[in-house]
């Protein structure tokens, strides 16, 4: 009788500590609800345009799928394609050399114009803006036609050569040997991001060091060396993350100087333009959604080792000595 | 100054890994076997095609020419360039919204007809559908087993275009009927050593699926088999590359990087055509009056080469067909039907996709011609006589086959790759394709 009426108030302890608990619990949510509803935008993108679709991919990429009936569950098969298909290892070879040129040029082009541009010159912002101007262009398709007509046969660029004495210039957009580097051109011109975060960057970096070390006789290639570049590692790291994700998807400018095709003989056939290949064009959604995985793998691989390296040459402020 | 705190923050913030990603919606319906009444309820429809600035003219005219007959119907429009339109359509059609009038390709028929996208038009006849005086030799080939999933919108014939100026200039006449491939290959040298540099007696096909069918039909092959298969031999696909092989090394080509600029640029404007580049263009007949306006000089229409029989054939320019998944089936049909039969609108179409489809209507335009439009449909009528269309329709994946086609043709002219390697990765790319 006792242990019985013992266990009662023990479970009615327990009941109250639940009620308690489920009080604070709702009072919590009141608390924050108003949080949650002005995330909802974001949440509701976030599961429903990028994390629900991710995971369908992620199902579509182990069948047969032509957009048109029913996915058909192949196992692994499409991963096993993508091996044996010379096309995608083409593919992969293209973007890597597009990436391994794209990135580091790029950068460094964005930090000699953000350094050129932290010298305190009039109408700062309006030089800012110019060479901004370019990569909000970038991604679209007009400035991509605009490269069309500037590396082609009667183009621009050909058009000086010519007039520099060079009787037959290449037509650059259909030559197997230079278009990849045109369109690796187009991306070094897309700089605006990156400059403006050097920029702001460089603006962060404290004017005493510049004066210490002035005094203390240092150059301006040694203040350059020793002060601007440690401390800009942050940035560059951010910004090399950045860009590689960045260059791993390109596809605009391949798409619109290869009108599609990815040709002349699959030199600008760039990953996503292929998988875009494989899956709208030849409705392979399954092996499309296949490629998708692989491409986020390889992307987070080099993501990693980049995190991965970082700790040997980014210097962080708050951990120094 | 950054801390390694907010640097993380920036990270995270700016990090978004963007994956190309792809829903879509699934579900298709075998169209219904029943018999298909008239309905004239009110419809608000949608129709597409490709195609240039005329023929959106024309077709636009033929959409409201019918909307006053029909006034509780209306059709809005969109159209484009060929080279992106069907990756436009699949993604519609995967959405689940489908237009519900669509222009179609005979190589991407059965694609979409195998997927149950396309309405069974056979059901619609006789009745809202009057196909009594369609040209039965241009129905036959789209007849499928299963129906009739889509409506021949023209006659074409393949042709070969020539630039009369530049030939007058060079003192050659026009090639004469009849002449076979081996003397279209000895015209062309000739020619080449006649022309001014500027200029080369045809452009380079090796890589261009319309003339290389037009080879294999010429050689009695069907080019696909009734399984969907490549019905011609490895032997001739490298003819075909060796052909254009020799006709390049003499120089009687556009070389391959100025053909491959041409053909990559997407307006017909930039075509070897249409900037003199070439004298000579295979191509098909209904182009004559798409090329002409771009050029000054003067544009004919000539004989296509022919082999053991006449590459050519009374084709199928484009269909039109109706979405299987269209809310209004019965009143895009008589759409259809308005397309085909009425004076008005053939009028409006007169031959810019090709030739009428029904005698009818071929007979009541041929007074309304211009000069181009009527070299056109003399040469279809002149040449159709003894031909035979293809049996087979192209299977799904012929669109990857064009691709293979033209790649190895590049890798040739562009890529200095052997005739046998170039063969042998065409074929396989293509049989890969077809599996």
């Amino acid at each position: 009788m006792r242990t019985a009426d013992a266990s009662v108030g023990a479970a009615g302890q327990v009941l109250a500590r639940g009620r308690l608990e489920r009080l604070r619990a709702s009072r919590a949510l009141r608390r924050n609800l108003a949080a949650y509803v002005f995330l909802a935008p974001w949440l509701i993108g976030f599961f429903g345009l990028a994390l629900g679709p991710m995971l369908a991919s992620l199902y579509l990429s182990f069948t047969k799928f032509d957009l048109l009936s029913e996915p058909r569950w192949v196992a692994i098969d499409n991963y096993l394609g993508l091996l044996q298909d010379q096309r995608w290892w083409n593919s992969v070879h293209v973007t890597l050399t597009y990436v391994v040129l794209e990135v580091p040029l790029k950068l460094a082009f964005a930090l000699l114009v953000a350094i050129l541009l932290n010298r305190g010159l009039q109408a700062m912002s309006l030089y800012r803006t110019v060479y901004y101007v370019p990569s909000l262009l970038g991604g679209s398709v007009a400035v991509a036609i605009l490269w069309r007509q500037l590396f082609g046969s009667q183009g621009l660029v050909n058009e000086l050569l010519r007039s520099l004495g060079v009787s037959h210039p290449p037509i650059w957009i259909v030559d197997p040997s230079y278009v990849l580097y045109v369109i690796v051109l187009l991306g070094v011109w897309q700089f605006g991001s990156p400059m403006v975060i050097f920029l702001a960057g460089l603006r962060q970096i404290p004017r005493e060091l510049y004066e210490a070390a002035h005094v203390d006789g240092a150059g301006r290639l040694q203040r350059f060396r020793s002060i601007t570049l440690p401390l800009l590692t942050p940035i560059v790291f951010f910004n090399l993350v950045l860009q590689l994700i960045h260059s791993f998807h390109a596809f605009t400018p391949a798409f619109i100087v290869s009108n599609g095709t990815g040709g002349p003989l699959d030199r600008t056939l760039f990953y996503t333009l292929y998988l875009y290949q494989q899956g709208f064009a030849h409705l392979k959604m399954g092996y499309a959604s296949a490629m998708a995985w692989v491409l986020f793998v390889f992307v987070a691989l080099f993501t990693a080792i980049a995190f991965l390296t970082s700790r040997f040459w980014v210097f962080y402020q708050d951990r120094q000595g | 100054m950054i801390t390694r705190r907010e640097f993380t923050l920036l990270a995270a913030t700016a990090l978004a890994v963007p994956v190309a990603l792809l829903e879509a919606c699934k579900g298709t319906s075998a169209p219904a076997i029943t018999p298909a009444p008239k309905s004239t309820a009110a419809a608000d429809m949608q129709m597409t095609w490709w195609g240039n600035a005329d023929r959106a003219r024309r077709t636009n005219q033929v959409i409201s020419l019918f909307q006053q007959k029909n006034p509780q119907y209306k059709i809005s429009s969109t159209w484009g360039p060929f080279s992106s339109y069907f990756d436009k359509l699949n993604t519609q059609v995967a959405g689940g919204s489908p237009p519900d009038i669509l222009q179609m390709d005979m190589r991407s028929l059965l694609t979409y007809t195998n997927r149950g996208v396309l309405l069974e038009l056979g059901q619609y006849a006789p009745g809202t559908l009057d196909l009594g005086d369609f040209d039965k030799a241009l129905l036959k080939p789209v007849q499928t087993k299963k129906g009739l999933f889509g409506l021949p919108a023209a006659a074409n014939m393949y042709a070969l275009l020539y630039n009369e100026t530049l030939l007058g200039k060079a003192g050659t006449a026009p090639p004469k009927p009849g002449l076979t491939w081996e003397q279209f290959a000895d015209y062309c040298l000739a020619l080449a050593r006649a022309l001014s540099r500027s200029a080369w007696p045809v452009d380079d096909h090796s890589g261009t699926i319309a003339p290389f069918e037009g080879w294999i039909h010429s050689r009695g092959k069907d080019f696909y088999t009734s399984d969907g298969k490549l019905g011609f031999s490895r032997q001739d696909a490298l003819d075909w590359f060796s052909y254009w092989g020799e006709l390049r090394k003499a120089g009687a080509t556009v070389p391959a990087d100025i053909s491959a600029a041409a053909s990559n640029a997407s307006s017909q404007s930039q075509s070897v055509l249409a900037t003199g580049k070439a004298v000579m263009f295979l191509t098909h007949s209904n182009f004559l009056e798409q090329y002409q306006p771009l050029i000054r000089d003067k544009l004919g229409i000539g004989p296509y080469p022919v082999g053991s029989r006449p590459a050519v054939f009374s084709k199928v320019s484009q269909l039109i067909c109706v979405a299987a998944k269209t809310k209004s089936p019965s009143q895009a049909v008589q759409f259809l039907n308005f397309w085909i039969n009425d004076p008005q609108a053939n009028k409006a179409l007169s031959v810019e996709r090709g030739a009428p489809p029904t005698v009818k209507m071929r007979d009541l335009i041929k007074g309304l011609l211009t000069a181009e439009q009527k070299a056109e449909l003399d040469y279809l009528e002149q040449n159709v006589k003894g031909t035979t269309p293809p049996t087979n329709l192209a299977p799904p994946g012929a669109g990857e086959v064009e691709q293979a086609l033209s790649r190895a043709g590049q890798s040739i002219g562009l890529g200095g790759a052997s005739v046998r390697a170039a063969t042998d990765k065409f074929r396989q790319e293509a049989d890969q394709a077809l599996r």
